[in-house]
């Protein structure tokens, strides 16, 4: 099989400038079709083997991003939406959240409960605004999803210690399998929650549809 | 007196120190010579009994014995021993190994045994070059080079043969022609020579008639260069499978030695050429005084192949150097035969003419050496009239056996090993700098505890881009932060005082340990885009390891190598 000079630089990971050089040194095995050069590919391999040169294979171009990466739209979709979730301090709200959102079979509640609360002990995730991102201390390896955000709003306002002492109102709990994706789907919500109009939309928000057709909207604006 | 020499010129000393190691050497190869002669006189009345095809089998074993019993010395037989210790250990070399090998190849070819007596030789050389250099205090440096002085000392006085002994050093044991190599090693080889000439007196080992050459032998011998090809290849692969199979069946190594030597006293019955070093043999080829014909050359050939793989490769102690050139001599001689038996017509220069090149092709090839093949051959044989035939017969033939086994049969087991390194190449500078030596300390460590916010501002506060997190009870590494990656998060204020460190550093970037080799870690750069990695030992971190510092010191490390 023949290989052109721009497909061996890019195999090489080497700029074009530098194969022509090698060319003219004598470096590297090369052939002369009319005013071309061509690389045989069996050649070319037991060169860079005897070499100890790693070669870049043939890579697919890898499919557009929006295509495979999770979005908020997605993770809260999958998360689910709760309404009139009971409990009076920052224990009892995060036990009935735990309780009632539809978590994947390999998660245990008791545990994630725990590792949420010690996520509180550290320091409060009440981002201010009536807003609490409840989520576990290390990310949750074994998490089948990728990632998933339970919305949750709360029956009564409770004291979460946020930095700007408002009660909050809403829970957003987050389960990520990875820290990136983590702090991906965290800076998504802190976009959003920067708009106006979307906290207005959550202090009287009464339907999932509603919420999440604005996120979407939101998410499409980044 | 033993430290003023510091004082001096490094030339000027290695060249002092130099003759100091070809005395060694010269009189390390005359020991050996005198005591094979002896041995062969003890030995001589023996021989016609009906039992002597047991004496190689007692030889094997008791020079084995002796050698890892007695002298407690490491096994092999020398020369691959010498070339690992200029390459990783800095020319080091026990003592004992002077002598140990002497008496222990002394055993194994007195005894009838199919084994050189020259790599023993070169690792006594070399072992007396390495302490006389570690005497003088002399740095690795230094040592190397008088080490492959005493190789080439050894070769030199063994054959009478000075310039055979500097090409040997310097294309097997130290694979680079400098200048300082070449003063030093061409001081003690010359000095090795004449001490044995002194001892021994100056004869020209196998010396023949003067050769009366036409065109057409110098055409004839371009397919001689094919024959010891093959006959080359041949003995390599054979030493290598009697060497891997013996191994694995038979498991103590004395008895293994005496089943090679039992096998190679059943061949002598039939082949008595193919018994001992095998130096009258080639007399025989030399001086048209070998009778049998044509089918018995080739006999004592491939016989003579089998004898030797059966001796060393089960590990009778000996050399490869004396073995070659008896099977390049029949080699030639049964392709003179041949050429004769084919074109009668033709007038073909003597027996002697082929059985020479055929010696050249042979060990040219086996070591990979052109230049040690020629100059040994003309220097041995004294043909200096054929030089031009000697020189075509080695490049080819160490050309075409180069396609089927690319190295020197003394470097293939350091090549399976990955512990060939020359100087000067990539490996070797790889090899020698340490990652200790590589640690950077341009980072700020963080807790995990800490919020965006503090972070934020320590950020403002250094210049530094990277991170690494450790616990603050335990002190063990937990992640690294760099400051490209979080790039993004840095100005969403809203997040200051609810993300946490640990939120932010990456956990699964791949960290070095100190007992890392360079190429594992250069690998890993390779295959991520990461340029910085954090170097952990026990859980602790103790640096980063970046591609740019790699790079710095590589070059220092070429530069300092650098021969002004």
């Amino acid at each position: 099989m023949k290989i052109g000079l721009k497909e061996v630089a890019r195999m090489l990971d080497l700029p074009e400038a530098t194969i022509l050089r090698w060319i003219r040194q004598g470096k590297i095995p090369v052939q002369v079709e009319g005013d071309r050069y061509v690389f045989m590919d069996k050649q070319l391999r037991s060169w860079a083997r005897t070499h100890n040169i790693p070669l870049k294979e043939n890579v697919e171009p890898a499919a557009p991003n929006n295509g495979t990466e999770v979005t908020l739209y997605e993770a809260m979709k999958r998360g689910g939406v709760f309404f009139d979730v009971g409990g009076g301090s920052v224990e009892e709200v995060l036990k009935q959240a735990v309780d009632l959102v539809n978590l994947p079979p390999e998660v245990d509640r008791e545990y994630l409960l725990e590792r949420l609360l010690q996520r509180e002990e550290l320091t409060s995730t009440g981002i201010g605004e009536g807003v609490a991102i409840p989520h576990p201390r290390y990310p949750m390896e074994n998490l089948s999803v990728k990632a998933m955000v339970a919305t949750c709003f709360l029956n009564n306002e409770v004291n979460f210690h946020s930095v700007d002492r408002k009660p909050v109102f809403v829970l957003f709990l987050m389960l990520s399998s990875t820290t990136k994706l983590h702090l991906k789907l965290l800076s998504r919500l802190s976009f959003c929650l920067r708009d106006k109009g979307f906290l207005k939309m959550l202090r009287t928000c009464r339907s999932a549809d509603v919420l999440f057709a604005k996120v979407k909207e939101l998410e499409a604006s980044l | 007196m033993r430290f003023s020499i510091h004082n001096l010129n490094e030339r000027l000393q290695l060249i002092l120190i130099g003759a100091v190691v070809g005395v060694g050497g010269g009189l390390a190869s005359v020991a050996l010579n005198r005591s094979l002669e002896w041995g062969a006189e003890f030995l001589h009345p023996y021989r016609h009994h009906w039992y002597s095809f047991l004496l190689p089998a007692c030889g094997a074993a008791l020079s084995t014995l002796f050698l890892f019993h007695v002298a407690r010395d490491v096994g092999g037989h020398g020369v691959p021993e010498v070339i690992y210790s200029v390459t990783r250990r800095g020319g080091l070399l026990r003592l004992r190994s002077s002598f140990s090998r002497l008496v222990s190849c002394c055993l194994t070819i007195a005894s009838g045994g199919s084994a050189g007596p020259e790599s023993p030789v070169v690792i006594s050389g070399a072992s007396v070059a390495s302490n006389i250099a570690s005497f003088f205090r002399l740095r690795d440096r230094q040592r190397v080079v008088l080490v492959g002085g005493g190789a080439a000392a050894a070769i030199a006085s063994i054959f009478n043969a000075p310039v055979a002994g500097i090409a040997f050093s310097l294309e097997a044991i130290l694979g680079e022609w400098t200048p300082t190599n070449l003063i030093t090693i061409g001081v003690a080889s010359a000095v090795g020579t004449e001490v044995s000439r002194l001892l021994q007196g100056n004869q020209i080992p196998f010396e023949g008639e003067p050769f009366i050459i036409s065109d057409m032998d110098l055409v004839g011998c371009l397919g001689l260069a094919v024959f010891t090809c093959f006959a080359s290849v041949f003995l390599v692969r054979l030493l290598r499978y009697v060497r891997e199979v013996s191994s694995k069946t038979i498991s103590i190594f004395w008895i293994r030695a005496a089943c090679g030597g039992l096998l190679v006293g059943l061949i002598g019955l039939l082949l008595p050429s193919v018994m001992g070093e095998g130096y009258g043999a080639i007399r025989n080829c030399i001086g048209y005084t070998y009778g049998p014909g044509l089918v018995l050359a080739g006999l004592v050939v491939v016989g003579k192949i089998v004898a030797t793989c059966l001796t060393i490769g089960t590990g009778g102690m000996g050399g490869l150097f004396a073995p070659c050139l008896v099977i390049g001599s029949f080699t030639g001689l049964f392709y003179q035969r041949l050429l004769v038996h084919l074109a009668p017509g033709i007038h073909w220069a003597g027996e002697p003419y082929f059985a020479l090149l055929g010696m050249a092709g042979v060990i040219s090839s086996v070591l990979q050496a052109p230049m040690t093949g020629i100059f040994l051959i003309t220097e041995i044989t004294g043909g200096y009239q054929v030089l031009v035939s000697v020189v075509l017969v080695s490049v080819i033939s160490v050309t075409l056996s180069h396609i089927f086994e690319p190295f020197s049969v003394y470097h293939q087991e350091l090549v399976a090993h990955g512990e060939l390194l020359r100087p000067r190449t990539d490996r070797r500078v790889l090899s020698e700098l340490r990652i200790t030596e590589l640690l950077e300390h341009n980072y700020h460590v963080v807790h995990p505890e800490m919020r965006l916010r503090e972070f934020v501002e320590l950020l403002k506060r250094n210049e530094y881009h990277f991170f690494p997190v450790v616990d603050s009870k335990t002190g063990k590494y937990l992640g690294l932060i760099h400051f490209d990656d979080i790039r993004s998060y840095l100005f969403d204020t809203n997040l200051y005082d609810s993300l946490l460190v640990e939120e932010l550093m990456d956990p699964t970037v791949p960290t070095v340990s100190l007992d890392d080799e360079l190429p594992e870690v250069l690998e890993i750069f390779e295959q991520g885009h990461d340029s910085t990695l954090p170097v952990v030992h026990d859980g602790r971190l103790l640096g980063l390891i970046s591609k740019a510092t790699i790079l710095d010191h590589y070059r220092r490390e070429l530069i300092v190598e650098e021969e002004v």
